[in-house]
């Protein structure tokens, strides 16, 4: 089964997003890696889409019916551009509140069945970097071997 | 279920290529995606 595909979702204010799923390999991955890495990524012209309750469950319910057909760890890079947020979330940067957003998508859709790890990268220039790894549980293992993989590199 | 949060800091050159890398394959990948014609609607 292919793993790329792509989707459009109009959401009730007449905002369409498009997500997408493609093979990822920029990560050096251990033998013991068994499960591809497939990149998602969630995409709105201009940032202008409203991240509300009702479009992050539409999301997540995307991400979760590709994960129940392909077993996989899916990736994701929350990006810094400019995101709208509430005064409660003024001070976190547009990566880290789109961090939160995944984290808020990914536990409202919350069942057992899959798992969400977030791992922040901190580089030399003090640069914040979030990503996410998300899988179904019996993934745990693989989750662990990527993470402990990216904190080992040293380039 | 969401797991505890990893934090990894690091201040080797090869981990800032990485990171840009990270960085520049998503700006192409969200540019790709809005060009794309062919998508399933949901």
């Amino acid at each position: 089964m292919p793993l790329e595909e792509s989707y459009s979702l109009t959401t009730k204010e007449g905002h369409e997003y498009r997500i997408g799923f493609s093979p990822f390999d920029i990560f050096a991955t251990p033998k013991s890696l068994t499960k591809p890495i497939v990149d998602v990524v969630i995409a709105i012209d201009d940032n202008k889409g409203i991240n509300n309750a009702s479009t992050l469950f539409e999301f997540s319910k995307i991400i979760k019916e590709y994960l129940f057909k392909n077993d996989v760890i899916l990736y994701c890079y929350c990006d810094n551009k400019e995101i709208e947020r509430g005064k409660k979330h003024q001070h976190l940067s547009p990566q880290e509140y789109r961090s939160l957003l995944f984290e808020k998508m990914f536990d409202k859709a919350s069942n057992k069945d899959f798992i969400n790890k977030p791992i922040l990268l901190i580089d030399a220039t003090d640069n914040k970097h979030c990503i996410h790894f998300f899988s179904s549980t019996q993934n745990l293992d693989q989750i662990e071997l990527l993470s402990e993989e990216l904190y080992k590199a040293k380039g | 279920m969401t797991l505890q949060p990893l934090h990894i800091k690091n201040s080797s050159k090869g981990f800032l290529d990485l990171v840009t890398k990270l960085k520049a394959d998503k700006d192409a990948k969200v540019k790709a995606l809005l060009s794309k014609k062919t998508t399933i609607k949901k």
